[in-house]
């Protein structure tokens, strides 16, 4: 009881008691309590309340309803298929970055973050363009065997441009994997005589099988709650459950049954991010390598780097082919010439302004809802991820570090609930109950769900360096006399500010491309850049859209690449 | 003479700037375990990885059994490896990572297979461990299983690289003699690295000293000790001071402390005493540690800082007398010298 007692209010070995952490975390529980569990559990509310007599709940309802389960297993079948195909695509990439260098390495690396900077509705454009059936690829088949594919608007399109997004985050992940796996294990097996193939099937490949089914999953799991890219390219006959939800709500007004989707896509939602989590932890990490391992040019002749050769080219067309196709479309005019009509036409109007709000207009909301929700964010998820790493330092026994597990859950939910499902009850909330008599603006909705959205990220982003940054710098700090809030300004902020930017970059490049929230919440006068890019394609308007598209793009790089030279000039070389 | 098992001849490799190993030359006969010795950056894991076919040198060759193996992969050259940090397998129980090496031995039933992993087990003195895992066994324990995994598919050579580095010291103590009477039982030809010499010495049929690439002496732990070569290999071993001497008639004219000296003698502290016969060294006695066996005495004149070794009953006499000038003495005959030019200034 005492030692509890101890924990609790007092702290031991150095870190602070758990009541104190407890105080720090609490303005981030608060505000996703507030912002985000209270108007989930209204729509879980509605949907399990009865409307009438006899009637049965929405969320029952839809369960007796064919067309749910017909939903329910699209959404799975393509999330399942996307997977397979981020992973092929993928892992040979996440090989090639941790066993080979060759020229433009760094770029390759940096182009797989694409995914997490880069908004999935011009990844649908760049697919419209490229595979369309007028697009770059029929056109060059026609041209050479007179002949046309149909790849869009069916299972497959949504498969492939899942694949193309998602297969960074499994290079990613494997080259994470692949990296920290000791070369000492590899060449263990050789000096015991094992074959190469023997050696990759019984060592290596069980060793890296965490980097493989974390990436593999984040693939399932992105593509199952994907909504932009279904959307622009499922056409009238495919829809997920999130496309559904919003084509309900927005579409077709009947609120019952979107909230009752809703309901249903969060429960799966939360159960993916368990399943997330669970799968995470078992990534054992820190161990120091015995010796770095060895990255040979990819450019030394072997059959096998010549295979690898030839599949870095098709991943070059593959990836580059619908970008360019984008950035060549904003350039041509109706009649194919070269022309800067459809900049002229975004830019200086020309468009129909019931339409979408000019590219000023949604460029001014973006960086208003950015920067406004990273001033939430940014400060909450520092205290959060800071009380958190303590805790989880700290926690001994089951019963702590369930609390812990529960805590991070709580924070990291918003990243895995399906956002248009949030979107949708952030709409209700706001406007019914007790909510509306805070009149929160429609601006201030949106600035306040991306903060929502983004505190995961800037947690997720920080705490691993608070967990890893050595406890005695800060010994040292309160030895020479430093308070325990003074060691935290003066030494743990510092060593961990490169965490706390990639998080500020993270969660404004999340704001910037979010859409699925966004536009259940949007209305005409606060659009962002990507909902104005989906409104020129919704309205077949091709050119104007890759011309949004390649100023949105070039506005997002740009603003990244500030923030990137903002953090060197603060960190200074190191 | 018998012909070497394991022959290193003239082997170099640079990694980028770093001569990592310059003109190596090593070998190691039938049953015979050979200490490669040095300061850590030395080459000894350069040189092993090589013997191992892990690394191709850019000059000389490597033979195993007198066959040429420079380019054999390792896979081919059934040479055993016990790895600095163990590497067992962490997703394969201890009978899994012994059994590993049996997997790609022609010709082995399943029940031969676990026959040898308990016996393995039980040369290792861990009867029954098959079934744990790696990480639930403490460091000197996955030691073991390292050295019973690497054994499993009898290689003709066993390397081991600085298998006791992570262990604390009694736990080294014992467990280098229990490595050496594994390999006198089955008559391995080894191959040892430490950076440790009284486990070099403890444990070795010869020993190489290594210095920033290059082997500065190879012989019997005896040889190495009594006649060093070089004034690096006389400094590994123990306490010893250098002191230039003029080897004027040699036996009886060592002259101290003067310009031009022909060599550095090298006196170990335990052969320097603080009487006589022999010839005196006089100096400020400075430091005195309490040794529990013995009193060690260090004395700074002008021959520079000299090491000695006092009956352990005179402690008290001794620390009355720190900061006094006191005479040792050391016996020419029994005093190694090597030649100046060896010396380096550290
Ligand atoms: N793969 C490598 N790449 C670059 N330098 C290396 C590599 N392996 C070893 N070295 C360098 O070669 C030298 C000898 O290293 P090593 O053989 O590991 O020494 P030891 O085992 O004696 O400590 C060191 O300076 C080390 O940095
Ligand atoms: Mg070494």
């Amino acid at each position: 009881m005492t030692r509890l007692w101890e924990a609790v209010w007092k702290g031991q070995r150095g870190t602070p008691a758990w009541a104190k952490l407890l105080v720090l975390a609490l303005p981030a529980l608060a505000f996703l309590l507030v912002l985000f569990y209270i108007p989930l559990g209204r729509v879980f509310v509605e949907a399990l309340r009865k409307s009438g007599e006899g009637d049965a709940a929405p969320a029952l309802a839809t369960l007796r309803d064919p067309y749910f389960w017909q939903l329910l297993r699209f959404t799975t079948v393509q999330a399942l298929y996307s997977a397979v195909g981020s992973l092929i695509i993928g892992f040979p990439l996440g090989y090639i970055l941790a066993n080979r260098t060759f020229p433009g390495k760094q770029l390759v690396q940096a182009t797989t973050l694409v995914p997490f900077v880069f908004p999935s509705v011009a990844v649908a454009l760049g697919f419209l363009v490229f595979f369309g059936h007028n697009g770059w690829l029929n056109r060059v088949l026609f041209a050479l065997f007179g002949l046309r594919v149909q790849i869009l608007y069916s299972l497959w399109g949504i498969v492939l441009a899942h694949s193309f997004y998602n297969a960074p985050v499994v290079a990613r992940t494997v080259h994470a994997a692949w990296s920290r796996l000791d070369p000492a294990y590899e060449e263990a097996a050789r000096s015991l005589g094992a074959p190469l193939c023997t050696r990759f099937r019984t060592v290596t490949l069980p060793l890296i099988v965490p980097g493989i089914v974390t990436g593999t999953l984040l693939a399932f799991i992105f593509s199952f709650f994907s909504f932009s890219i279904v959307l622009a390219l499922g056409g009238s006959r495919f829809a997920t459950v999130e496309v559904a939800i919003y084509t309900q709500v927005r579409v077709l007004l009947d609120y019952a049954t979107g909230s009752a989707l809703a309901m249903w896509q969060t429960v799966s939602s939360l159960l993916a991010a368990f399943l997330y989590l669970g799968v995470e932890r078992r990534f054992i990490t820190g161990l120091p390598l015995s010796r770095p391992r060895a990255v040979p040019p990819l450019f030394r002749w072997s059959p096998l780097n010549c295979a690898l050769w030839l599949y870095l080219a098709l991943l070059l067309v593959f990836y580059t082919g619908p970008m360019l196709a984008v950035v060549i479309d904003s350039f041509q005019g109706p009649d194919g010439r070269w022309s800067l009509a459809a900049y002229q036409q975004v830019l200086f109007g020309g468009y129909d302004r019931r339409l979408t709000d000019t590219p000023g207009q949604a460029l001014r909301n973006s960086v208003t809802f950015a920067a406004g929700s990273l001033a939430f964010a940014l400060p909450l998820g520092t205290l959060f991820a800071y009380a958190l790493a303590h805790m989880g330092r700290a926690a001994r026994g089951w019963g702590a570090r369930w609390l812990v597990l529960a805590l991070e859950t709580f924070a990291l939910a918003p990243l895995m609930v399906s956002s248009v499902a949030f979107g949708f009850a952030a709409l209700r909330a706001y406007r019914t109950g007790i909510m509306a008599s805070l009149e929160i603006t429609p601006q201030l909705a949106i600035v306040l769900a991306h903060g929502v959205l983004a505190l995961p990220f800037i947690v997720r982003s920080l705490r691993p360096a608070f967990e890893q940054l050595d406890r005695r710098y800060v010994e040292a700090a309160r030895s020479l006399g430093a308070s325990r809030s003074e060691a935290f300004f003066d030494v743990e902020l510092p060593l961990a500010l490169a965490a706390v930017l990639v998080g500020a970059a993270l969660g404004f490049s999340l704001s910037v491309t979010e859409m699925s929230a966004t536009i259940m919440l949007a209305r005409p006068g606060l659009n962002t850049l990507p909902i104005s890019l989906y409104q020129h394609l919704a309205a077949r308007n091709f050119s104007a859209a890759s011309a949004m598209a390649v100023l949105m793009v070039l506005f997002t790089a740009a603003a990244l690449v500030g923030m990137d030279r903002l953090a060197r000039r603060w960190l200074g070389p190191r | 003479m018998e012909q070497p098992y394991l022959a290193v001849e003239s082997v170099s490799k640079r990694f980028g700037s770093v001569q990592a190993l310059d003109r190596v030359s090593l070998s190691c006969r039938r049953g015979e375990l050979v200490a490669v010795l040095g300061p850590s950056g030395c080459g000894k894991t350069t040189l092993l990885r090589i013997v191992a076919g892990f690394e191709i040198p850019d000059l000389g060759s490597v033979r195993l059994g007198g066959i040429p193996a420079t380019h054999l992969p390792p896979e081919k050259r059934g040479v055993g490896l016990v790895f600095q940090n163990y590497a067992l397998f962490p997703h394969m129980t201890v009978g899994e990572n012994i059994a590993y090496g049996l997997r790609f031995v022609k010709g082995l039933k399943r029940g031969d297979i676990a026959a040898r992993v308990e016996s393995l087990l039980e040369l290792v003195d861990l009867p029954g461990y098959a079934s744990r895992r790696p990480d639930q066994l403490s460091a000197g324990q996955q030691q073991r299983v390292a050295i019973a995994r690497a054994l499993a598919p009898e290689p003709r050579l066993l390397l081991l690289d600085e298998p006791l580095s992570a262990l604390d010291v009694s736990l080294r103590e014992q467990l280098r003699l229990h490595i050496r009477r594994i390999q006198r039982e089955l008559n391995l030809t080894a191959v040892y690295v430490t950076h440790d010499q009284e486990e070099a010495m403890s444990v070795a049929d010869r020993i190489a000293v290594m210095r920033d690439g290059r082997i500065e002496q190879f012989g019997t732990p005896e040889e190495v000790y009594e006649q060093p070569r070089t004034a690096f290999v006389a400094s590994f071993f123990g306490r010893t001071a250098l002191v230039p001497v003029r080897l004027a008639a040699p036996d009886t004219e060592f002259m101290t402390g003067r310009p031009g000296p022909d060599a550095l003698a090298v006196l170990r502290a335990e052969s320097v005493r603080p009487f006589g016969p022999g010839v005196p060294l006089r100096g400020r006695l400075e430091e005195l540690e309490f040794l529990g066996h013995a009193v060690r005495l260090q004395l700074r004149g002008e021959f520079g800082t000299v090491w000695a070794t006092a009956p352990r009953t005179e402690v008290d006499a001794w620390r009355r007398r720190r900061g006094e000038m006191v005479t040792v003495y050391f016996r020419p005959e029994e005093t190694p010298t090597v030649p100046a030019g060896s010396h380096r200034e550290e």
